[in-house]
């Protein structure tokens, strides 16, 4: 903490931002009103679902020029960027490097801008800027305070345009008090601006710099006076470095560049004066702070107090100022594992008190975020905290030992009875004066005997009479046992509150050297000429003596006491009480003349007794002088024994009756004594009462948050179980209306649930669910099912298996999936089987369907290059061949699509003839017959032959000469179907030469393949042809 | 090679049986038939000498693979000239020899060569 700053010229603040719900809205009033080169770091923390993926940076990015980058492991922080939290982690910073953790398990109770704020705290130090915007929760409020500890600046918003919707965390962090900044959203960015510059402003405050040293320590002189008269506390004990860090923290705060500046405005500002007070008094607590001295109390301490206490004692222990509980959690650790090893355990009672009510409400609560842990051992942290690694609560076995409660060990009355008493660095805060106030009341609270364990830098000052030292370097002490108290507790009870508190002031203004020596010579002629005297309060506990008062005092047996009526020789005491309480009760001077005061030579001195109200000081206790002043010579007692013997009686009765008055009075002042004791002792009880009072309105309130949150929790409960209701419901309507089986199993293979369309394969009823599956018969052939769910369970993967053809002609599919369940464990097996008989046949269709297709290709081929080799052949050009070979083919191709149309089944003579004609002239063709079905291989067939005759006609027939016509005529009869071609119109028709391939083609076609018929007559009209061949089917042939 | 061996061709397409027998034929051999049907088949087997057989296996609705175990008990020894593959046939044909239509002049040539040489070695 005590770096220079201008050492590191790279570092830069880095401000973590919080904001849950509601969060964008006040993060755009932040970011738009930020100028870019702010030289800054921003890190954005909110409360995201762990399931929904985060488009906050683009959102983000909107509204700032900045770049905006969603976190990275690793991802080091550099000035005018903004970084963004991503989902299903936690973020912490570490050398300036921000680190991303994974989410490990359920954590209902996350703060993540509590863990990320304490991270920057430490890592940063003033550096660390927290900004806590609109949420819903109490998150930051810890975070915050780790960084006001380690003086960095924190930052909530208050309302404006911008929200915060949800003004709970804000609120929160701003109700206990640590926050140094409440502005609205908008403003933030003007506040974060001025505050990065006042780094450079106010460097020189802190250096060593012996010019500006003596400056500085006036400047320190001046703001602990104002500071002393506002809250009577006085820091001119507190370490000038640390103090100067806390003013100039202040000063960014404030905005202010001058020292001076500063100075006037907390003349000007008692709020501020608070303000500085608060932070002065932030206290670095960890667990076992100065672990030596924490060993010692275990070792030494702690055994010693469990001594001699039976089941029915209570051990108590009171640690005033504990602040956030982190020393109370400590000791009550320490007790708790002695207590372990106890076979009687009494009951231990913590009494943790603390003016800071914010803060107590911290250690109520007991939960502290990582960084806070460090001086823990691994061990402890796991037997005494419950945590998720990032926050930790403390358990309840250490928290039930401890009571807090709000109690000022200046103001209020002390606590009584105490085995120890743990104030540990709380001492430094106070003036001396307060100091020896508080350890006289420290030594009232405890029994003789009982431990006082005060802080490092902490002393009992002058008050080694009432505690001895057990060890000095550790601040271990005990409480003496017959030290008479110096100090009577004031009347607590009622309103006098801090006023004891003020010093006399003289320490601060020394007057000048003349004075101080016409001082001593005053001085030196009042020892010399002023009668004996002391100053005492009213009930005379003498706080000064002057010299010489011998010849009126003398020490008194027993323990020794400053009480000055058991002091005063014979002779005086009577008159001396009585003037005592004359003058405090009247508050003027008491003066009795003449006592007889017997010194130790039986001498009698005549003595004028004065006793005068001291001079008032500003609210100080009032005290009186006692002035003894002698009145005459010295007389020497009477011994004439004489006659006078009546006088000798009277005078001895007259004795006597003083002797007895005298110890009447005695009597009487032990009385007294003892009632006060008693007074003092309730007034402890009473404030005992209060804190238990207090803590268990504490309790109860917590209680009703948490009646009100289970109320929440299971309101919220109901509606899931309702939503569970309806999924099931849903899942079993699934069940039912699905054909498919499906059956559940567990790791030992026991039914859990099955479909009903399963209960047919294994004979499953409702009453089988939880009986094992191999118990069960199947009606499935399917020996393997247990390897291969063995299998699954060791793969994890997913098997699938074909069954063979059941009984009745069915194919099954089983698939068998692991059942995972939330922790991806395998917990079972899903069986699931299908029919997949329709899948299988249509596989088989399907593979008769390619070898037929297959084999007509192959065949169509072959028959295409015959046609081309025969068509070859009878070809004189190369036109004509490739004229006649395309018109075959397509006189095929066609017939080909004719049937396809008619899915390879069948078609009409008709269709087929109108088909291949076409392409001849439609209108000179002439078609006549009745509806008739051929087969593939006879349309084929025909169309073939009906191509081969109308090329011919076309060639050297009826259609080679306009106006020639043929006439195709077709009948069945007898199961033969009878075609006719005839030729008409045109030349005459002779016989021609030869027949060409077309005609062997129609005879080969008909006849070899059709086993049909072909007659061709040459006529006069023109060709005649008649065909016919049976169109039943070829089982006929 | 005999010279004249006789060669009897089962093929149901006309165009094919037409351009395999002319084949045949002018590499000297002497055809029987062809036939396009199993019947047809059968009745040449009977009553004719047959040195060698090529076979169709799809003919018109019904196979060969009758005329082709008639063949066999004969010892006469024939190859399938079919679109066919072994893999679709019966196992006792699956050594049979296939000549895969369509096929070239040349093989079918060579396939009938080597029919009709071992016909003349088993003898």
């Amino acid at each position: 903490m005590g770096n220079k700053l201008t050492a590191q010229p790279k570092k830069f603040p880095i401000v973590g931002i919080g904001a849950s719900a509601g969060g964008i809205p006040a993060m755009e009033g932040l970011f738009k009103g930020m100028p870019d080169q702010l030289g800054m770091a921003f890190v954005i923390i909110t409360h995201l679902s762990p399931k929904r993926e985060s488009l906050l940076h683009e959102v983000v990015g909107r509204y700032t020029t900045m770049p905006v980058d969603v976190v990275e492991d690793g991802t080091p922080v550099r000035p005018n960027h903004v970084y963004v939290m991503p989902q299903n982690a936690i973020l912490t910073i570490k050398n300036g490097v921000l680190r991303l953790h994974p989410l490990s398990g359920p954590t209902p109770e996350r703060k993540p801008v509590d863990i990320f704020l304490s991270a920057l705290a430490e890592d940063q130090g003033e550096y660390a800027v927290g900004v806590i915007l609109s949420g819903g929760d109490s998150d930051g409020t810890l975070g915050a305070k780790a960084i006001q500890e380690r003086g960095g600046l924190t930052v909530a918003q208050v309302a404006d345009g911008y929200g915060p919707r949800n003004p709970e965390m804000p609120q929160s962090a701003i109700s206990s008090g640590l926050v140094d900044i409440a502005a609205p959203a908008e403003q933030i960015a003007a506040k974060l601006e001025a505050f990065s510059r006042s780094f450079d402003a106010l460097d020189g405050l802190t250096e060593e710099d012996q010019e500006q040293t003596a400056a500085i320590d006036q400047v320190r002189e001046q703001i602990y006076a104002i500071l002393h008269s506002h809250s009577g506390h006085d820091f001119s004990g507190y370490k000038p470095k640390t103090f100067l860090r806390r003013i100039k923290r202040r000063m960014q705060i404030a905005q202010l560049h001058s020292i001076g500046a500063y100075i006037e405005w907390l003349q000007k500002d008692p709020f501020e004066v608070t303000n500085l007070f608060r932070d002065l008094l932030i206290n670095v607590t960890n667990f076992f702070r100065d672990p030596d001295a924490f060993d010692l109390l275990e070792r030494e301490v702690i055994p010693k107090l469990f001594e001699g206490k039976t089941a029915n004692d209570t051990l108590r222990v009171w640690i005033p100022g504990c602040a956030t509980g982190e020393e109370v959690y400590s000791i009550g650790i320490l007790l708790r594992e002695h207590m372990e090893q106890l076979s009687v355990v009494p009951r231990v009672q913590i009494f943790a008190t603390d003016i800071d009510e914010p803060a107590l409400a911290v250690a109520r609560a007991g939960r502290y975020p990582e960084p806070l842990l460090k001086g823990l051992s691994p061990e402890r942290r796991r037997r005494f905290f419950n945590g998720d690694g990032e926050t930790y609560v403390i358990s309840s076995e250490i928290r039930g030992m401890c009571i807090f409660s709000p109690h000022s060990v200046i103001r209020d009355p002390p606590f009584s009875r105490m085995d120890m008493v743990s104030c540990r660095n709380l001492l430094i805060y106070f003036g001396t004066n307060a100091q020896n106030r508080v350890i006289p009341v420290f030594h009232y609270a405890l029994k003789p005997g009982g431990y006082l364990f005060l802080g490092t830098s902490e002393s009992i000052g002058q008050h080694e009479n009432l505690f001895a030292t057990l060890d000095k370097k550790n601040r271990l002490f005990r409480a003496r046992e017959h030290a008479s108290p110096f100090m009577r507790l004031p009347a607590l009870v009622g309103d006098s509150r801090s006023g004891a508190l003020r010093s006399d002031g003289a320490n601060l203004k020394k007057g000048p050297s003349g004075y101080a020596l016409r001082q001593a010579v005053e001085a030196q002629v009042l020892e010399r000429f002023a009668p004996p005297h002391v100053l005492v309060n009213a009930h005379g506990d003498v706080v000064y003596y002057s010299a010489r008062t011998g010849k009126y005092l003398e020490a008194p047996q027993g323990t020794p006491s400053q009480q000055l009526l058991t002091m005063a020789r014979r002779g005086l005491r009577l008159d001396l009480r009585a003037a005592l309480r004359e003058a405090a009760t009247t508050r003027r001077t008491v003066v009795r003349d003449n006592l007889a005061v017997e010194d130790d030579d039986q001498r009698i001195q005549p003595t004028r007794l004065i006793i005068e109200p001291f001079a008032e000081r500003d609210g100080g206790e009032p005290l009186y002088l006692v002035l003894f002043e002698p009145s005459g010579p010295l007389q020497f007692h009477y011994h004439q024994d004489d006659s006078h013997d009546r006088t000798a009686d009277l005078e001895r009765e007259v004795r006597d009756t003083r002797e007895r008055l005298q110890s009447t009075i005695e009597e009487y002042e032990t009385a007294l004594e003892e009632v006060r004791s008693s007074n003092e002792e309730l007034v402890s009880v009473n404030e005992e009462a209060q804190s238990s009072n207090e803590e268990l309105e504490a309790s109860k309130e917590e209680m009703q948050s948490l009646n009100e949150e289970l109320n929440t929790i299971n309101a919220e409960l109901t509606g899931k179980i309702e939503e569970l209701d309806h999924a099931n419901s849903d899942l079993r309507n699934l069940f039912e209306s699905t054909e498919i089986a499906t059956i559940f199993l567990d790791r030992n293979l026991v039914v859990r649930t099955f479909t009903p369309a399963a209960s047919s394969f294994f004979n499953l009823r409702p009453t089988d669910v939880g009986r094992p599956l191999t118990d069960l018969s199947s009606q499935l052939d399917y020996p393997e099912l247990k390897t291969h769910i063995a299998k699954v369970f060791e793969t994890g993967d997913t098997l699938n298996h074909h069954l063979a053809r059941d009984a009745a002609g069915r194919f099954h599919m089983v698939h068998i999936n692991p059942y995972r369940d939330k922790t991806n464990s395998i917990q079972g097996v899903v069986v699931t089987l299908f029919d997949v008989t329709v899948l299988a046949q249509a596989e088989e269709h399907q593979q008769v369907l390619i070898s037929e297709l297959n084999h007509r290709v192959k065949n169509m081929l072959a028959v295409v290059v015959s046609i081309a080799k025969a068509t070859q052949e009878k070809s004189g050009f190369k036109d004509e061949f490739a004229q006649a070979l395309i018109g075959r083919l397509q006189a095929m191709s066609r017939a080909y699509g004719l049937l396809s149309r008619k899915s390879w089944k069948e078609a009409l003579v008709e269709e087929l003839l109108h088909l291949e004609l076409e392409p001849f002239g439609s209108e000179r063709f002439h078609l006549v017959g009745e509806e008739t079905k051929l087969d593939p291989q006879q349309a084929l067939s025909l169309s073939m032959v009906m191509h081969e005759l109308a090329t011919n006609a076309a060639k050297y027939g009826a259609l080679s000469k306009p106006g020639g016509k043929v006439q195709v005529k077709w009948a069945i009869k007898d199961q033969l179907l009878n075609i006719a071609w005839r030729e008409r119109g045109g030349l005459p028709v002779e016989e021609r030469p030869g027949t060409g391939f077309g005609l062997n083609l129609v005879q080969g076609e008909i006849e070899y393949r059709l086993g049909g018929h072909v007659e061709v007559t040459f006529r006069r009209q023109g060709l005649s042809i008649d065909i016919s061949f049976p169109v039943l089917r070829k089982e006929e042939l | 090679m005999i010279e004249g061996a006789s060669v009897l061709i089962v093929e149901d397409q006309w165009l094919i049986a037409y351009d395999t027998a002319a084949r045949l034929q002018d590499a000297g051999y002497q055809v029987v038939g062809p036939v396009p049907s199993v019947a047809a088949a059968l009745r040449l087997v009977e009553s004719h000498k047959i040195d060698a057989a090529l076979l169709d296996i799809q003919l018109n609705g019904e196979t060969s693979l009758p005329v082709a175990t008639a063949l066999q008990a004969r010892g006469i020894p024939f190859a399938f000239l079919s679109g066919f593959g072994p893999a679709d046939v019966p196992e006792a044909f699956r050594d049979c020899t296939f000549v895969p239509k369509p096929a070239t002049d040349a093989a079918i040539l060579a396939a009938v060569a080597e029919l009709v040489s071992s016909r003349t070695v088993s003898r």
